[in-house]
């Protein structure tokens, strides 16, 4: 299961070359950032700090880790930041040893792609339509017997379906007790109304076998800097470290990070918008014919195709047309070709997707 | 002297052109609603503002940089937050017509009474007329004897018209505004306003001007 052809969204780049346009004429509803841009404390940060590019990178990420464990709760030597979450799934896959890997299917892409890349080899383990998506703990539990880890994503992608940290608990106390590796994916974590109560975090100090990824790219919209958060046992920690490039994190995605983290007001402004838009988007796609949106927590949602006349390749390649990007699910492994996903973004923008879904189903 | 207030809808966005309800939704001008803003800063030009005010919204914040554009100095717009149009909720990006067939009894309900009426995640008429009309009074009381350029929205100005005239507001769908309209009133103290003019468009030439409604 190699894939070499890039299969995620967000390639506004490369959709602006296709349509012979400029990349300020699409919307991208292909990658799921937060739609009020990056913090302006960020902003301001980068551009005041522009001139320290001459200067190497603080390798221990110092300041940002000290933000980083005050927000999270987390003290700063069971992390490990990283250039994006993506750098730091690939190194963990080196580092863990995992020959055999439980993953939960549909999820993010990247888990199966670097196990497979360091060697080893993915159970997949399938979550059901007609059961929510939900995450299957009984089957989990019984592959991860025959595994060494199981990578989850919570909320996952591309559901939006988000379970609570009791549910994660079981399998996560397993894991220790059999000295397995669990992976937790909260790169989405921020966008949840109730998260404390489905953020594994809490279970870490007792769970040597837990690791926790979490992602500055999508919530704090800096997905053009790159940054993402490891957070484990100690030991593991210094593993890694060792193994990883020390200069990865960059100086502007660390001055940026650090003042993302201290904009509490933009935080709470996300969190309001993303909900309020997401309501909105749910209830208005669920109204067009041969679609239907699936209840979700984070800041995209997934779409079913109910129609035969129109797959999702085609209905995502129909509303690039219209200058939309949609995520076509198809690239999921396990998930056919019923699904899209979308973004949750501004009304103004959500209006946008509305028509293009609208008028493309129209003619199906 | 007194204050004479110029309050001027935003020109056209996209969504004015497809009549879908925008409220908070931040909607810029279309290129015709730029031309509209423009004809009135010229129609204006000769005028001396003592400020220039507007909404948080782009669309009434690009209105007012244009419209006092033609002044000749430069001119610094202040933000009004409370001047913002009326919360639309879960009818923001939505036609009339789809209001009708998703919303049809808080539709009624609103037409019927829009002061009480709580449209879904948005607000009641009563709330917005307190807020517009109080950032309104702010900037009276600030420009005692001076003539304020004020732009804001359909909602905003027709509950801020309503309010001083001491009309019901329930009935405010009789009131009409057209983008960047003109509307005049002068305030001799807060308590005693004058309507000197009201939804004029006499500087949109014959291109500018919006359609009659059928």
């Amino acid at each position: 299961m190699i894939h070499t052809e890039y299969r995620h969204g967000g390639d506004i780049f490369g959709a602006a070359r296709n349509m012979g346009g400029s990349v300020g004429d699409i919307y991208d509803f292909s990658a799921n950032i937060n739609p009020l841009g990056p913090s302006p404390l960020a902003l301001a940060a980068i551009k005041d700090n522009l001139g320290l590019i001459q200067h190497y990178p603080d390798p221990r990420c110092s300041e940002l880790r000290r933000a980083l464990a005050l927000y999270l709760g987390i003290p700063e030597e069971n992390m490990l930041p990283g250039n994006g979450a993506s750098e730091l799934i690939y190194l963990l896959a080196r580092v863990i040893g995992c020959r055999q890997v439980v993953v939960p299917q549909p999820t993010f892409i990247e888990y199966a792609e670097a196990v497979t890349a360091a060697g080893g080899t993915v159970t997949a383990v399938p979550m059901r339509e007609d059961n929510g998506f939900a995450l299957p703990v009984v089957s989990l539990k019984r592959e991860l017997k025959k595994a060494d880890a199981v990578f989850i994503c919570n909320p996952n992608n591309p559901t939006g379906r988000v379970e609570k940290n009791a549910v994660l608990r079981a399998i996560v106390e397993e894991a220790t007790r059999e000295d397995k590796t669990v992976v937790v994916d909260e790169a989405f974590m921020d966008f949840v109304s109730d998260a404390d109560q489905c953020s594994v975090l809490p279970l870490l100090p007792k769970n040597p076998g837990l690791v926790v990824l979490y992602s500055m790219t999508k919530f704090f919209a800096i997905p053009g800097l790159r940054l993402g958060v490891l957070i484990g046992s100690v030991p593991l920690i210094k593993k890694l470290e060792a193994l990883k490039d020390p200069w990865s994190v960059n100086l502007l995605a660390q001055v940026a990070g650090t003042a993302a983290l201290s904009d509490r007001e933009y935080m709470v402004q996300t969190r309001q918008l993303v909900k309020q838009e997401r309501e909105f988007l749910y209830r208005a796609i669920s109204l067009i014919p041969g679609l239907s949106a699936f209840k979700a927590e984070a800041n995209y949602l997934l779409i079913k195709i109910s129609r035969d006349t129109i797959n999702s390749i085609q209905l995502a390649a129909q509303t690039a047309l219209r200058g939309v990007l949609v995520r076509d699910c198809s690239t999921f492994d396990g998930m056919g070709d019923r699904y899209i996903r979308v973004a949750v973004r501004s009304r103004r923008e959500n209006v946008v997707l509305l028509e293009a879904l609208r008028g493309v189903m129209e003619g199906v | 002297m007194g204050c004479r207030i110029y309050l001027v809808r935003h020109g056209e966005t996209i969504w004015n052109k497809d009549a879908r309800f925008q409220g908070r939704a931040d909607i810029p001008l279309s290129p015709q609603g730029m031309e509209q803003a423009r004809a009135l800063g010229h129609r204006l030009k000769e005028h001396r503002f003592g400020a220039f005010f507007s909404s948080s919204l782009s669309r009434a914040r690009l209105t007012a940089e244009l419209v006092a554009e033609p002044q000749g100095r430069p001119v610094a717009v202040e933000v009004a937050k409370g001047l913002d149009e009326l919360s639309f909720g879960d009818w923001e990006g939505l036609t009339i017509k789809q209001i009708k067939e998703q919303y049809s009894d808080e539709l009624a309900a609103w037409w019927a009474r829009p002061l009480d009426t709580r449209i879904p995640g948005g607000e009641t008429l009563a709330e917005l007329a307190e807020r517009s009309t109080a950032a309104l009074k702010a900037i009276v009381d600030q420009h005692p004897d001076e003539h304020v350029v004020v732009v804001a929205h359909g909602g905003t100005i027709k509950s801020v018209v309503g309010t001083v005239l001491g009309l019901d507001l329930n009935q405010y769908w009789r009131l009409r505004q057209d983008n960047a309209s003109l509307t005049i009133i002068d305030f001799y103290g807060w308590d005693k306003a004058i309507l000197m003019l009201y939804n004029d468009i006499s500087h949109l030439g014959s291109g500018l001007v919006p359609p009659v409604p059928r």
